[in-house]
């Protein structure tokens, strides 16, 4: 298992080795962020906190890439704890070829995540996202299909198909997107379904005078809805290595620019699952923050 | 005698060359403004090979590419041009173009940045600039540069328009409507300021 303190250590190497490389035309940018979760009384538990830190870099508007490490973990009603870590990296590489109606962007990620769960199998989950956005060049359209693969133990693997089309309206001052996300497992057992299809819908306005409320710059609410289990978010690498079906989720979010160059992020949702021991409802409420620098 | 004729054969090679080249910049130009951006560029080509100023030839061919919408090969003919002279202004605020028009805000903001280090109040690249932030939406370093700008091109109405919407934006509508006002002592039917002004 990654401890965190092994994180400790890497995380401030990769930024003063990033600062080292402070090439012309290289933009750095660190994100540090936190989700409190708190689970109703249907649940087996309690409550759970993860923290994320994310150090990402880019060379113009040519390539970058991105590590990251989450860790935490969940309190059960039985007092036992759930340790969990994940690893992330992914790069990308953009293009705008000549008589083509979009900028293209190429990525790929690769996860590797870890806990302490022996009795769902949750653990010792490996697994990659591929993918290409297609974007206007004046980035009032964007479509990205994207494959996703995670392999669990006991040979059960998953496989994701994304895509994501999104559009901006009003001047572009609003942008409006929708996921569907076709989840595919490998054996029908593990959680009696063998398909899943998602729903993920956004829109998010940002503020034409962001100077007037506290720097907010956007707004943005999300909602997804469509039972989903095992899915992989391939543009924040969120892997969800549950046997809970996710049934429907909200959310909340407000983005503001306390300092230039500095972007704090504040959210909250709620989400319901079934839970796969219990086979009861229940709910999870979160709120998060996300702190990042750009330099 | 015989060095006579030598020389005599070579002022006749360099001269036929001479007037080759300028038939073909000639040839280039009469393409240019029919719109036959193609042609125009096909008979630079040659002389990319024996021509006495590739470093031009290399110019034109960006500019041409760019006006075809060629814009990678317009990159690559700027970046040629730099290769043979790096202190070249003309060939980065070439370049910069089809940056631009590629979205490329990052990159041409890099390459308009050297050509400021070069040259601070280079009109053309400080438009650019102002450009570069108006797409950031950083209102107040549109302000401070076109505040700075003006003060060494006061009839640049461009720049009175940039100023006058980093007023605009930051909501200081006074200062936003004298800026508009300014515009149109310059041009009196720019139509943004007149409409600037009749709505506020």
């Amino acid at each position: 298992m990654i401890s965190p303190k092994s994180l400790l250590v890497a995380v401030p190497v990769l930024f003063l080795s990033s600062l080292g490389y402070g090439a012309e035309g290289d933009f750095n940018s660190l994100k540090i962020q936190d989700v409190y979760g708190v689970h109703s009384a249907d649940s087996s538990k309690k409550n759970q906190n993860f923290t994320n830190i994310e150090y990402s870099s880019s060379y113009l508007e040519d390539h970058g890439y991105r590590i990251g490490f989450n860790f935490g973990g969940a309190e059960y009603t039985t007092g036992s704890r759930l340790e969990q870590s994940q690893f992330n990296a992914s790069y990308w590489s953009f293009y705008t070829p000549d008589h083509f109606p979009t900028s293209i962007t190429l990525f790929g990620n690769l996860f590797v995540l870890d806990n302490n769960d022996n009795i769902t199998n949750t653990n010792d989950v490996k697994g990659f996202s591929l993918g290409a956005s297609f974007a206007s060049l004046n980035k009032d359209y964007a479509i990205t299909p994207a494959y996703s693969y995670s392999q669990y133990q006991n040979n059960f693997s998953v496989s994701q198909y994304d895509l994501a089309m999104g559009f901006a309206f009003n001047d572009l001052w609003d942008w409006f997107s929708y996921k569907p996300a076709f989840i595919q497992v490998s054996d029908i057992n593990v959680t009696g379904k063998d398909q899943y299809i998602g729903h993920y819908l956004s829109w998010t306005h940002y503020m034409q005078q962001p100077d007037d409320w506290f720097s907010l710059q956007s707004i943005a609410t999300t909602a997804k809805f469509g039972d989903t289990a095992f899915s992989v978010d391939a543009a924040t690498m969120s892997v969800y290595n549950l046997k809970d079906k996710s049934q429907y989720a909200l959310g909340l979010d407000l983005v503001f620019a306390p300092a230039k160059n500095h972007t704090l992020l504040l959210g909250t949702g709620v989400e319901s699952f079934n839970g796969y021991l219990s086979q009861k409802d229940y709910q999870l409420g979160v709120t998060y923050f996300q702190y990042i620098i750009n330099w | 005698m015989k060095k006579y004729i030598l020389l005599s054969i070579l002022m006749a090679f360099f001269a036929q060359t001479a007037v080759a080249a300028e038939t073909a910049w000639q040839k280039s130009y009469n393409y240019e403004a029919k719109g036959k951006y193609q042609k125009a560029a096909s008979v630079i080509e040659p002389l990319l090979q024996k021509g006495n100023n590739k470093e031009f030839a290399w110019l034109r061919l960006g500019w041409l590419n760019y006006l075809q919408a060629n814009y990678n090969d317009s990159k690559e003919a700027y970046k040629q041009a730099l290769r043979i002279n790096p202190k070249s202004l003309d060939a980065r605020l070439g370049l910069v173009k089809p940056l631009l028009a590629q979205q490329r805000w990052r990159e041409a903001e890099l390459q308009v940045k050297k050509v400021l280090q070069k040259a601070p109040v280079n009109l053309s690249a400080n438009l650019i600039l102002m450009a570069i932030h108006q797409h950031n939406k950083d209102w107040k370093a549109l302000q401070d540069l076109a505040y700075k700008l003006l003060r060494y091109y006061p009839t640049s109405a461009d720049s009175w328009v940039y100023l006058a919407r980093a007023y605009a934006w930051q909501k200081q509508v006074k200062l936003a409507k004298q800026s508009y006002q300014r515009v149109l002592e310059i041009f009196p039917n720019n139509l943004e300021a007149k409409y600037y002004l009749s709505h506020n």
